[in-house]
């Protein structure tokens, strides 16, 4: 479902030039939790912004449930974004002025689905994450666990294959993030979703398939340090 | 997009609140003086919308109708009257009259003489006494709301206007163009008091017979009154507006003023929907992040500037016309008509949609990576 191949990204140029990502190469496959593990610094967030397609790659090949993004128009990312990616951010950036059904429906509604569509696929997944009962709510009367489950449903909206998501569960006490990790889980073991989880969370590395440590914008490979030894 | 854009509008209540009182700031300045503008120019075309004429004669050189451009022959009356379209003609006399005040001093008034019993071009918005009354020795009509001004003016009140004696017959409202107050006479009394020859006129009106066709009337009344200006009573009513907006300069000075306040208007709502995105520039980066474009963006805020220009729209027209029908006088004259209700908005609409460029361009340049720092 993901496959990255000799990755670089260069900010900068000239002697100020950067290098965040030094041929990278990796894979994520569906129906796999796959963990990016690494110090502050080491380029996590920046492959995870490729991948999510919000930054370009300097060089390098990235495919996305089959599509290569080297060299895709600009125009074409949102696109990109909205039809293949799902993305669960570590503060979940819930919009304040609607309810749960009204973020969950954004994704959809983006898409060009219709409203009454867009609430009855929004109502199921609400009740797949246990938020059924939550519907009308705003996200201001919401817990953190609760929150970040609502941004898991809009991660869902209209299926993409793949999750990114960036420290779901920093911001979260261990055992709502350890809730927040089953309901991935299941979802990439169940729903058969791609799921990238970028973490310094040793609580949550047990859930993972794989691991993959980076540093200074390497891949270590898995086996380096592993998903219960660290 | 458009229903996102409304509710971050709404949940923001104290933002919203400000944008609506700077729109509807804007919108009670400028209508304001459009109302005093429009008022104005219609106290100065009343005359000419009030009387029953379709047709003018004038000397050649007028532009507005104050009786300061000369006189035609008073024989113009009964031979206009005989041109193929016209239905009747009737002479008006119109000068500058000093009307003396009993303590001493002078007050200038414009006298309008009306033949009788006809009284075409006679006195309107009567508020006291009656038209024929006009026919009794020396009588006329002043202005009501020149009365204290006239040293305590009332029904009876004899006064001296250019030398003559004069009694109070009756009050006319509201009948203050730019300059003088009218005052009215019958045509005899009103040739007395202007020193006019008895074959002098200043101006000759018509009404058109019923089915003649205005421009052809015209025509052939141009061809018979070579040495006149023939003129339809849009024409006249045109001229008067656009001498007073050249002489006057309150067309520049109204002018200004209306601008400057829809500038206001402008900059308060660019620099609230600015400060909005910066204030939330983190859910627009998640709307970027999910899939949203510029475009979505872009409906987004126009939504938000469309809400809030009809809004506050609204709120400052409901103020206005409360503000207009509760002052609203003889000496300020104001005038709300629909149209500009309705252009009000409208207008609102363009300036709204134009501040959010700024709040666009902002928008643009947020980048979707920046929800993962």
């Amino acid at each position: 479902m993901i496959e990255v191949r000799e990755l670089s990204k260069v900010y900068g140029s000239g002697p100020l030039a950067f290098h965040a990502l030094k041929s990278v190469s990796m894979t994520a496959s569906s129906g796999e939790v796959l963990l990016l593990v690494g110090p502050s610094g080491s380029g996590k967030t920046t492959l995870l912004s490729i991948l999510g397609c919000v930054l370009s790659p300097s060089s390098g090949s990235v495919r996305l449930a089959g599509h290569e993004l080297a060299g895709l128009a600009e125009s074409r990312l949102p696109e990109m974004r909205l039809r293949y990616i799902g993305f669960v951010f570590q503060a979940h950036n819930l919009m304040p002025s609607l309810t749960t059904t009204g973020n969950v429906c954004l994704p959809l509604l983006l898409r060009g689905w219709s409203e009454k569509r867009a609430k009855a696929e929004a109502a199921e997944l609400l009740s797949n994450v246990g938020l059924g009962h939550k519907l009308k709510t705003l996200p201001r009367d919401l817990s953190g666990g609760q929150k970040q489950r609502v941004a898991i449903a809009r991660a869902l909206a209209g299926r993409p294959p793949i999750l990114l998501c960036d420290e779901p569960t920093a911001a979260l006490d261990a055992q709502t993030g350890q809730g927040v990790m089953e309901t991935l889980t299941t979802l990439a073991h169940q729903g058969g979703h791609s799921v990238v989880v970028v973490t310094h969370d040793n609580r949550i590395f047990k859930f993972g398939d794989r691991m993959v440590r980076i540093e200074d914008g390497r891949i270590l490979e898995a086996g380096e340090g592993d998903l219960h030894g660290h | 997009m458009a229903r996102l854009g409304v509710s971050m509008l709404w949940h923001d209540k104290l933002k919203l609140a400000g944008t609506l009182v700077g729109v509807a700031f804007a919108v009670i300045l400028a209508n304001f003086q459009i109302a005093l503008f429009i008022g104005l120019l219609l106290r100065n075309t009343m005359f000419v919308d009030r009387t029953d004429a379709d047709v003018w004669i004038t000397p050649k050189s007028t532009q507005i109708l104050e009786g300061n451009d000369g006189t035609i022959p008073r024989t113009i009356v009964d031979v206009a009257r005989s041109v193929t379209g016209v239905a009747w003609s009737a002479p008006l006399l119109m000068g500058a009259g000093g009307l003396k005040l009993p303590g001493g001093g002078q007050k200038s008034i414009r006298i309008v003489g009306t033949e009788m019993p006809a009284a075409k071009g006679g006195p309107f918005h009567i508020v006291a006494g009656q038209t024929r009354d006009l026919a009794l020795p020396d009588a006329m009509f002043f202005e009501d709301s020149r009365r204290e001004t006239f040293g305590g003016l009332n029904l009876g009140s004899i006064r001296e206007v250019n030398g003559h004696r004069v009694q109070t017959v009756g009050f006319t409202s509201g009948l203050v163009p730019f300059g003088p107050a009218l005052a009215f006479a019958s045509f005899d009394t009103a040739r007395e008091i202007l020193g006019r020859k008895k074959d002098e006129v200043n101006y000759v009106m018509l009404g058109l017979a019923r089915g003649a066709v205005p421009n052809d009337v015209v025509r052939r009344l141009q061809r018979t009154f070579p040495d006149q200006l023939v003129l339809p009573r849009s024409d006249i009513r045109a001229r008067t507006i656009f001498y007073i907006l050249k002489e006057s300069g309150i067309g520049q000075s109204i002018g200004m003023g209306v601008v400057m306040s829809l500038f206001c208007g402008f900059a308060i709502v660019a620099l609230t929907m600015f400060s909005a995105v910066v204030d939330h520039v983190r859910e627009f980066g998640t709307l970027k992040a999910i899939g949203a474009t510029n475009t979505d963006l872009a409906k987004l805020l126009l939504a938000q500037a469309f809400a809030c220009a009809v809004l506050g729209a609204l709120i400052g027209e409901a103020f206005v016309a409360q503000m207009v029908a509760g002052i609203r006088g003889p000496e300020l004259p104001l005038a709300l008509p629909t149209w500009l209700m309705g252009a009000t908005v409208v207008g609102m609409i363009v300036i709204c949609v134009s501040a959010s460029i700024m709040a666009l361009l902002r928008v643009r340049a947020i980048e979707p990576a920046m929800v993962f720092r």
